[in-house]
Protein backbone atom coordinates (compact mmCIF):
# COMPACT_ATOMS: atom_id res chain seq x y z
CA UNK A 1 0.00 0.00 0.00
CA UNK A 2 1.43 3.41 -0.74
CA UNK A 3 1.93 6.03 2.04
CA UNK A 4 -0.75 8.86 1.39
CA UNK A 5 1.38 11.81 0.61
CA UNK A 6 0.91 14.82 2.68
CA UNK A 7 1.04 18.30 1.91
CA UNK A 8 4.07 20.25 2.64
CA UNK A 9 4.45 23.42 4.45
CA UNK A 10 7.11 25.75 5.30
CA UNK A 11 6.14 27.42 8.62
CA UNK A 12 7.78 31.03 9.53
CA UNK A 13 7.45 32.88 12.50
CA UNK A 14 10.20 34.86 14.72
CA UNK A 15 8.28 32.99 17.80
CA UNK A 16 9.83 29.38 18.76
CA UNK A 17 6.71 29.18 20.78
CA UNK A 18 3.92 29.65 17.49
CA UNK A 19 6.65 27.36 15.49
CA UNK A 20 6.15 24.47 17.92
CA UNK A 21 2.42 24.96 18.39
CA UNK A 22 1.86 25.36 14.42
CA UNK A 23 3.60 21.89 14.66
CA UNK A 24 1.40 20.22 17.17
CA UNK A 25 -1.67 21.59 15.68
CA UNK A 26 -0.72 20.48 12.21
CA UNK A 27 0.33 16.77 13.66
CA UNK A 28 -2.06 13.30 12.42
CA UNK A 29 -3.75 16.24 9.41
CA UNK A 30 -2.86 15.69 6.29
CA UNK A 31 -0.10 18.97 6.23
CA UNK A 32 3.28 18.10 7.18
CA UNK A 33 5.90 21.08 8.64
CA UNK A 34 9.36 20.36 5.84
CA UNK A 35 10.88 23.39 6.92
CA UNK A 36 10.32 26.27 9.67
CA UNK A 37 12.54 29.80 9.56
CA UNK A 38 12.51 32.55 12.67
CA UNK A 39 13.30 35.45 10.10
CA UNK A 40 12.25 36.65 6.79
CA UNK A 41 15.61 36.32 4.74
CA UNK A 42 15.67 32.64 6.65
CA UNK A 43 12.20 31.88 4.81
CA UNK A 44 12.99 32.57 1.27
CA UNK A 45 15.97 31.25 1.76
CA UNK A 46 14.35 28.00 2.88
CA UNK A 47 11.62 28.55 0.56
CA UNK A 48 13.95 28.22 -2.36
CA UNK A 49 15.70 25.15 -0.99
CA UNK A 50 12.71 23.10 -0.19
CA UNK A 51 10.10 24.45 -2.47
CA UNK A 52 7.26 23.91 0.07
CA UNK A 53 3.46 23.95 -1.38
CA UNK A 54 2.08 25.78 1.38
CA UNK A 55 3.76 28.83 3.11
CA UNK A 56 2.89 30.21 6.80
CA UNK A 57 4.28 33.38 7.20
CA UNK A 58 3.92 35.58 10.58
CA UNK A 59 3.86 39.20 9.50
CA UNK A 60 5.33 40.70 12.89
CA UNK A 61 8.71 39.97 12.87
CA UNK A 62 12.16 41.69 13.60
CA UNK A 63 13.84 43.69 10.69
CA UNK A 64 11.99 42.12 7.68
CA UNK A 65 8.23 41.94 8.25
CA UNK A 66 6.34 39.28 6.69
CA UNK A 67 4.65 41.49 4.21
CA UNK A 68 7.66 42.48 2.63
CA UNK A 69 9.33 38.62 2.90
CA UNK A 70 5.74 37.74 0.94
CA UNK A 71 6.61 40.13 -2.06
CA UNK A 72 10.16 38.40 -1.89
CA UNK A 73 8.50 34.67 -1.99
CA UNK A 74 6.58 36.14 -4.51
CA UNK A 75 8.92 37.51 -6.54
CA UNK A 76 10.89 33.95 -6.42
CA UNK A 77 7.55 31.78 -7.07
CA UNK A 78 4.84 34.18 -8.50
CA UNK A 79 3.05 30.71 -7.50
CA UNK A 80 3.37 31.05 -4.56
CA UNK A 81 0.64 29.37 -1.96
CA UNK A 82 1.21 32.06 0.94
CA UNK A 83 -1.03 32.15 4.32
CA UNK A 84 0.01 35.23 6.28
CA UNK A 85 -0.75 35.12 10.09
CA UNK A 86 -1.10 37.05 12.44
CA UNK A 87 -2.54 38.74 15.86
CA UNK A 88 -3.61 42.24 13.93
CA UNK A 89 -5.85 40.79 11.98
CA UNK A 90 -7.28 44.18 11.11
CA UNK A 91 -9.21 44.91 7.83
CA UNK A 92 -6.60 47.02 6.61
CA UNK A 93 -3.79 44.11 7.00
CA UNK A 94 -5.81 41.83 5.94
CA UNK A 95 -6.22 43.47 2.32
CA UNK A 96 -3.07 44.56 2.47
CA UNK A 97 -1.92 40.77 2.18
CA UNK A 98 -4.37 39.36 -0.11
CA UNK A 99 -3.75 42.39 -2.46
CA UNK A 100 0.00 41.84 -2.43
CA UNK A 101 -1.06 37.86 -3.18
CA UNK A 102 -1.28 35.76 -0.63
CA UNK A 103 -3.90 33.49 -0.95
CA UNK A 104 -5.05 33.54 3.08
CA UNK A 105 -5.30 35.09 6.10
CA UNK A 106 -4.91 33.73 9.86
CA UNK A 107 -5.41 35.19 13.27
CA UNK A 108 -3.88 34.10 16.25
CA UNK A 109 -4.30 32.63 18.41
CA UNK A 110 -4.31 30.30 15.47
CA UNK A 111 -7.10 27.40 16.59
CA UNK A 112 -6.59 24.21 14.92
CA UNK A 113 -10.06 23.97 12.99
CA UNK A 114 -9.13 26.83 11.08
CA UNK A 115 -5.82 26.55 10.51
CA UNK A 116 -6.83 23.08 9.01
CA UNK A 117 -9.53 24.50 7.11
CA UNK A 118 -8.36 27.63 5.53
CA UNK A 119 -5.03 25.50 4.93
CA UNK A 120 -7.79 22.94 2.63
CA UNK A 121 -9.31 26.21 1.61
CA UNK A 122 -6.35 27.39 0.15
CA UNK A 123 -5.19 23.55 -1.82
CA UNK A 124 -8.40 23.88 -3.47
CA UNK A 125 -7.76 27.26 -4.61
CA UNK A 126 -4.28 26.52 -5.93
CA UNK A 127 -5.47 22.95 -7.57
CA UNK A 128 -2.64 21.32 -4.48
CA UNK A 129 -4.57 17.62 -3.87
CA UNK A 130 -4.86 16.79 -0.58
CA UNK B 1 -10.50 34.04 22.15
CA UNK B 2 -10.44 36.45 19.08
CA UNK B 3 -11.23 39.72 18.00
CA UNK B 4 -11.27 39.38 14.08
CA UNK B 5 -13.04 41.82 11.94
CA UNK B 6 -16.26 40.42 10.32
CA UNK B 7 -14.46 39.33 6.78
CA UNK B 8 -11.96 37.93 8.65
CA UNK B 9 -13.93 35.73 10.28
CA UNK B 10 -15.74 34.60 7.40
CA UNK B 11 -12.75 33.89 5.68
CA UNK B 12 -11.73 31.79 8.79
CA UNK B 13 -14.93 29.80 8.93
CA UNK B 14 -14.48 29.11 5.09
CA UNK B 15 -17.93 30.53 4.09
CA UNK B 16 -15.96 33.13 1.60
CA UNK B 17 -13.22 32.67 -0.14
CA UNK B 18 -10.20 35.20 -0.36
CA UNK B 19 -10.86 36.75 -3.42
CA UNK B 20 -15.03 37.17 -2.74
CA UNK B 21 -13.47 39.01 0.36
CA UNK B 22 -11.46 41.17 -1.19
CA UNK B 23 -13.71 41.94 -4.02
CA UNK B 24 -16.50 42.80 -0.88
CA UNK B 25 -14.11 45.21 0.60
CA UNK B 26 -13.36 46.96 -2.31
CA UNK B 27 -16.78 46.83 -2.97
CA UNK B 28 -18.52 48.20 0.43
CA UNK B 29 -16.11 51.46 -0.02
CA UNK B 30 -19.00 52.71 -2.52
CA UNK B 31 -21.91 51.62 -0.19
CA UNK B 32 -23.73 53.28 2.32
CA UNK B 33 -24.66 51.22 5.24
CA UNK B 34 -28.14 50.43 4.57
CA UNK B 35 -30.48 50.79 7.98
CA UNK B 36 -31.75 47.00 6.74
CA UNK B 37 -28.62 45.44 6.81
CA UNK B 38 -27.63 47.50 10.26
CA UNK B 39 -30.77 46.65 12.00
CA UNK B 40 -30.23 43.05 11.00
CA UNK B 41 -26.50 43.16 12.31
CA UNK B 42 -28.44 44.69 15.75
CA UNK B 43 -31.25 41.79 15.46
CA UNK B 44 -33.93 44.10 15.42
CA UNK B 45 -35.23 42.93 11.81
CA UNK B 46 -35.30 39.66 10.51
CA UNK B 47 -33.99 38.81 7.00
CA UNK B 48 -37.80 38.33 6.56
CA UNK B 49 -38.82 41.67 7.67
CA UNK B 50 -36.43 43.32 5.61
CA UNK B 51 -37.92 41.27 2.42
CA UNK B 52 -41.05 43.01 3.67
CA UNK B 53 -40.03 46.45 3.86
CA UNK B 54 -37.91 46.00 0.86
CA UNK B 55 -41.55 45.15 -1.39
CA UNK B 56 -43.28 47.99 0.51
CA UNK B 57 -40.60 50.32 -0.73
CA UNK B 58 -40.76 49.53 -4.18
CA UNK B 59 -44.59 49.96 -4.10
CA UNK B 60 -44.33 53.44 -1.85
CA UNK B 61 -40.95 54.82 -3.08
CA UNK B 62 -41.09 55.75 0.94
CA UNK B 63 -37.59 55.35 2.82
CA UNK B 64 -36.53 52.34 4.44
CA UNK B 65 -36.53 53.42 7.70
CA UNK B 66 -40.34 54.98 7.41
CA UNK B 67 -41.90 51.97 6.48
CA UNK B 68 -40.38 49.39 8.90
CA UNK B 69 -41.42 52.14 11.83
CA UNK B 70 -45.00 52.48 10.00
CA UNK B 71 -45.20 48.53 9.64
CA UNK B 72 -44.18 48.26 13.59
CA UNK B 73 -40.96 46.16 12.65
CA UNK B 74 -39.08 49.28 14.40
CA UNK B 75 -39.74 52.03 16.85
CA UNK B 76 -38.37 55.76 15.93
CA UNK B 77 -35.97 55.75 18.74
CA UNK B 78 -34.35 52.49 17.13
CA UNK B 79 -34.59 54.17 13.69
CA UNK B 80 -33.02 57.68 15.29
CA UNK B 81 -29.81 55.43 16.40
CA UNK B 82 -29.26 53.52 13.21
CA UNK B 83 -29.18 56.48 11.36
CA UNK B 84 -26.85 58.67 13.93
CA UNK B 85 -24.69 55.10 13.63
CA UNK B 86 -25.30 55.17 9.90
CA UNK B 87 -21.33 56.38 9.11
CA UNK B 88 -19.78 54.07 11.25
CA UNK B 89 -20.28 50.32 10.67
CA UNK B 90 -17.54 48.66 8.53
CA UNK B 91 -18.76 45.51 9.16
CA UNK B 92 -22.54 46.36 7.75
CA UNK B 93 -21.15 47.39 4.91
CA UNK B 94 -19.08 44.35 4.12
CA UNK B 95 -22.22 41.88 4.86
CA UNK B 96 -24.02 44.02 2.34
CA UNK B 97 -21.56 43.78 -0.48
CA UNK B 98 -21.28 40.18 -0.11
CA UNK B 99 -25.06 40.15 -0.04
CA UNK B 100 -24.81 42.55 -3.41
CA UNK B 101 -22.16 40.27 -5.24
CA UNK B 102 -24.01 37.30 -4.23
CA UNK B 103 -21.96 35.71 -2.12
CA UNK B 104 -23.86 35.49 0.35
CA UNK B 105 -27.80 35.44 0.78
CA UNK B 106 -29.82 37.66 3.23
CA UNK B 107 -30.84 34.22 5.36
CA UNK B 108 -27.18 33.22 5.44
CA UNK B 109 -25.31 37.07 6.42
CA UNK B 110 -28.20 36.92 9.36
CA UNK B 111 -27.11 33.16 10.54
CA UNK B 112 -23.57 34.43 10.32
CA UNK B 113 -23.81 37.87 11.95
CA UNK B 114 -25.68 36.30 14.78
CA UNK B 115 -22.92 33.43 15.69
CA UNK B 116 -20.01 36.20 14.94
CA UNK B 117 -21.96 38.50 17.75
CA UNK B 118 -22.18 35.49 19.89
CA UNK B 119 -18.35 35.08 19.82
CA UNK B 120 -17.37 38.63 19.51
CA UNK B 121 -19.07 40.18 22.61
CA UNK B 122 -19.25 39.36 26.40
CA UNK B 123 -16.39 40.94 27.30
CA UNK B 124 -16.70 44.19 26.86
CA UNK B 125 -19.40 44.44 29.64
CA UNK B 126 -16.32 43.11 32.17
CA UNK B 127 -14.50 46.23 31.61
CA UNK B 128 -16.39 48.62 33.58
CA UNK B 129 -16.22 52.39 34.70
CA UNK B 130 -12.73 52.29 35.68
CA UNK B 131 -11.41 54.03 32.49
CA UNK B 132 -13.68 57.25 32.42
CA UNK B 133 -11.20 59.73 33.59
CA UNK B 134 -7.72 58.40 31.51
CA UNK B 135 -6.42 59.64 28.56
CA UNK B 136 -6.83 57.48 25.12
CA UNK B 137 -10.06 55.67 26.78
CA UNK B 138 -10.61 53.89 23.68
CA UNK B 139 -7.01 52.16 23.83
CA UNK B 140 -6.26 52.22 27.08
CA UNK B 141 -9.82 50.24 27.44
CA UNK B 142 -9.47 47.48 23.86
CA UNK B 143 -5.72 46.29 24.93
CA UNK B 144 -6.90 46.16 28.83
CA UNK B 145 -9.76 44.33 27.44
CA UNK B 146 -7.79 42.05 25.16
CA UNK B 147 -5.61 41.08 27.36
CA UNK B 148 -7.77 40.12 30.08
CA UNK B 149 -9.54 38.40 27.43
CA UNK B 150 -6.28 36.67 26.62
CA UNK B 151 -5.61 35.49 30.35
CA UNK B 152 -9.25 34.35 30.95
CA UNK B 153 -10.42 32.58 28.35
CA UNK B 154 -7.62 31.14 26.64
CA UNK B 155 -5.31 31.17 30.11
CA UNK B 156 -8.10 30.09 31.78
CA UNK B 157 -7.89 32.47 34.99
CA UNK B 158 -9.66 34.65 36.84
CA UNK B 159 -8.05 38.47 36.43
CA UNK B 160 -10.29 41.65 37.53
CA UNK B 161 -9.61 45.02 37.38
CA UNK B 162 -8.88 46.49 40.71
CA UNK B 163 -8.15 50.51 39.44
CA UNK B 164 -7.25 52.31 36.56
CA UNK B 165 -4.75 55.43 37.21
CA UNK B 166 -2.84 58.22 35.44
CA UNK B 167 1.21 59.05 36.19
CA UNK B 168 3.96 56.98 35.93
CA UNK B 169 4.41 56.89 40.03
CA UNK B 170 1.38 55.06 39.87
CA UNK B 171 3.34 51.85 38.19
CA UNK B 172 4.65 49.09 40.23
CA UNK B 173 6.64 47.23 37.73
CA UNK B 174 6.75 43.61 38.53
CA UNK B 175 9.93 41.89 38.01
CA UNK B 176 9.16 41.01 34.60
CA UNK B 177 7.71 43.35 32.11
CA UNK B 178 7.38 42.47 28.32
CA UNK B 179 7.08 45.67 26.52
CA UNK B 180 5.50 46.45 22.92
CA UNK B 181 5.92 49.70 20.57
CA UNK B 182 2.81 50.25 18.97
CA UNK B 183 2.04 53.51 16.76
CA UNK B 184 -0.55 54.49 14.86
CA UNK B 185 -1.12 57.87 12.34
CA UNK B 186 -1.97 60.30 15.56
CA UNK B 187 -0.33 58.23 18.60
CA UNK B 188 2.54 56.31 19.97
CA UNK B 189 2.72 54.52 22.55
CA UNK B 190 4.44 51.45 24.67
CA UNK B 191 2.48 48.76 25.61
CA UNK B 192 3.53 47.12 28.68
CA UNK B 193 2.44 44.05 30.36
CA UNK B 194 4.26 43.90 33.98
CA UNK B 195 4.15 40.12 35.79
CA UNK B 196 5.34 38.08 38.79
CA UNK B 197 7.54 35.05 38.21
CA UNK B 198 4.70 32.91 38.83
CA UNK B 199 2.27 34.60 36.15
CA UNK B 200 4.94 34.50 33.68
CA UNK B 201 5.33 30.51 34.35
CA UNK B 202 1.62 30.42 33.76
CA UNK B 203 1.53 32.96 30.79
CA UNK B 204 4.28 30.33 28.95
CA UNK B 205 2.39 27.17 30.08
CA UNK B 206 -0.65 28.27 28.26
CA UNK B 207 1.10 28.72 25.31
CA UNK B 208 3.46 25.98 25.19
CA UNK B 209 0.19 24.26 26.61
CA UNK B 210 2.57 22.42 28.88
CA UNK B 211 3.79 23.16 32.64
CA UNK B 212 6.70 25.14 32.84
CA UNK B 213 9.09 25.86 36.05
CA UNK B 214 11.98 27.99 35.06
CA UNK B 215 12.30 31.60 33.11
CA UNK B 216 14.66 30.17 30.11
CA UNK B 217 14.80 31.05 26.57
CA UNK B 218 11.71 29.64 25.37
CA UNK B 219 9.47 30.26 28.29
CA UNK B 220 9.89 33.87 27.86
CA UNK B 221 9.38 33.53 23.99
CA UNK B 222 6.24 32.59 24.86
CA UNK B 223 5.47 35.18 27.15
CA UNK B 224 6.29 37.20 24.13
CA UNK B 225 3.90 35.56 22.10
CA UNK B 226 1.27 35.70 24.73
CA UNK B 227 1.66 39.58 24.71
CA UNK B 228 1.73 39.73 20.99
CA UNK B 229 -1.39 37.83 20.21
CA UNK B 230 -3.28 40.09 22.85
CA UNK B 231 -2.14 43.53 21.25
CA UNK B 232 -2.90 42.37 17.64
CA UNK B 233 -6.22 41.57 18.72
CA UNK B 234 -6.67 44.74 20.11
CA UNK B 235 -5.37 46.38 17.37
CA UNK B 236 -7.82 44.69 14.57
CA UNK B 237 -10.46 45.58 16.99
CA UNK B 238 -9.69 49.25 16.74
CA UNK B 239 -9.26 48.92 13.44
CA UNK B 240 -13.48 48.23 12.97
CA UNK B 241 -13.47 52.01 14.63
CA UNK B 242 -11.01 53.77 12.17
CA UNK B 243 -7.61 53.24 14.74
CA UNK B 244 -5.40 52.33 12.09
CA UNK B 245 -2.17 50.74 14.62
CA UNK B 246 1.01 48.81 13.48
CA UNK B 247 3.06 47.23 16.33
CA UNK B 248 6.86 45.96 16.89
CA UNK B 249 7.94 42.52 18.06
CA UNK B 250 7.98 43.07 21.96
CA UNK B 251 10.42 42.99 24.20
CA UNK B 252 11.07 41.42 27.33
CA UNK B 253 12.68 42.95 30.82
CA UNK B 254 14.03 41.24 34.12
CA UNK B 255 13.54 44.53 36.18
CA UNK B 256 15.64 42.95 38.74
CA UNK B 257 18.86 43.13 36.30
CA UNK B 258 17.62 45.67 33.46
CA UNK B 259 15.55 48.48 34.86
CA UNK B 260 12.35 48.99 32.61
CA UNK B 261 13.07 52.55 31.92
CA UNK B 262 9.77 54.94 32.40
CA UNK B 263 10.38 58.10 30.51
CA UNK B 264 7.37 59.38 29.20
CA UNK B 265 4.86 61.75 31.29
CA UNK B 266 1.79 60.21 30.34
CA UNK B 267 1.60 56.99 31.70
CA UNK B 268 -1.70 55.31 32.50
CA UNK B 269 -1.41 52.10 34.89
CA UNK B 270 -4.37 49.29 35.01
CA UNK B 271 -3.98 47.61 38.26
CA UNK B 272 -5.16 44.08 37.83
CA UNK B 273 -5.06 41.36 40.05
CA UNK B 274 -5.63 37.29 39.70
CA UNK B 275 -6.38 35.34 42.66
CA UNK B 276 -3.33 34.53 44.11
CA UNK B 277 -1.09 37.73 42.04
CA UNK B 278 -1.45 40.88 41.66
CA UNK B 279 -0.06 42.36 38.03
CA UNK B 280 -0.67 45.76 35.49
CA UNK B 281 -0.70 46.78 32.29
CA UNK B 282 0.81 49.91 31.74
CA UNK B 283 0.94 52.34 28.59
CA UNK B 284 3.15 54.78 27.89
CA UNK B 285 1.88 57.35 25.53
Amino acid sequence: MSEVRKVSVLAVDDSKTMLAMIASQLKGSAFEIIATASSGPEAVEKFKQHKPQVVLLDIVMPEVSGIDTLERLLDADTDACVVMVSSAGSEDNVQACLKKGAKSFLQKPIQKDGMLATLKNVCQQVGVEL
Amino acid sequence: MSSRFFGQYLLEKGRITSQQLLDALECQKNIAAPIGTMALERGLLTAEQIKQVLQHQRQTKQRFGEIAVALGYLTKPQLDELLEDQETTHRVRLGEALVSKGYMTLENLEKQLKEYNKESEGFAAEVSAAFSNVAHKQIVRTFTDLMLMMFTRFGKQDIIIERCESGKEKVRLFRWVISQKIAGENVEFNCLLSVPPKLLLQMASTMLDESVSTADELTLDASKEFVNIANGNACAKLSEHGVSLTMMPPEVYETTTTPYPLHTKDVVCVHLAAPDAKLEVAFEF
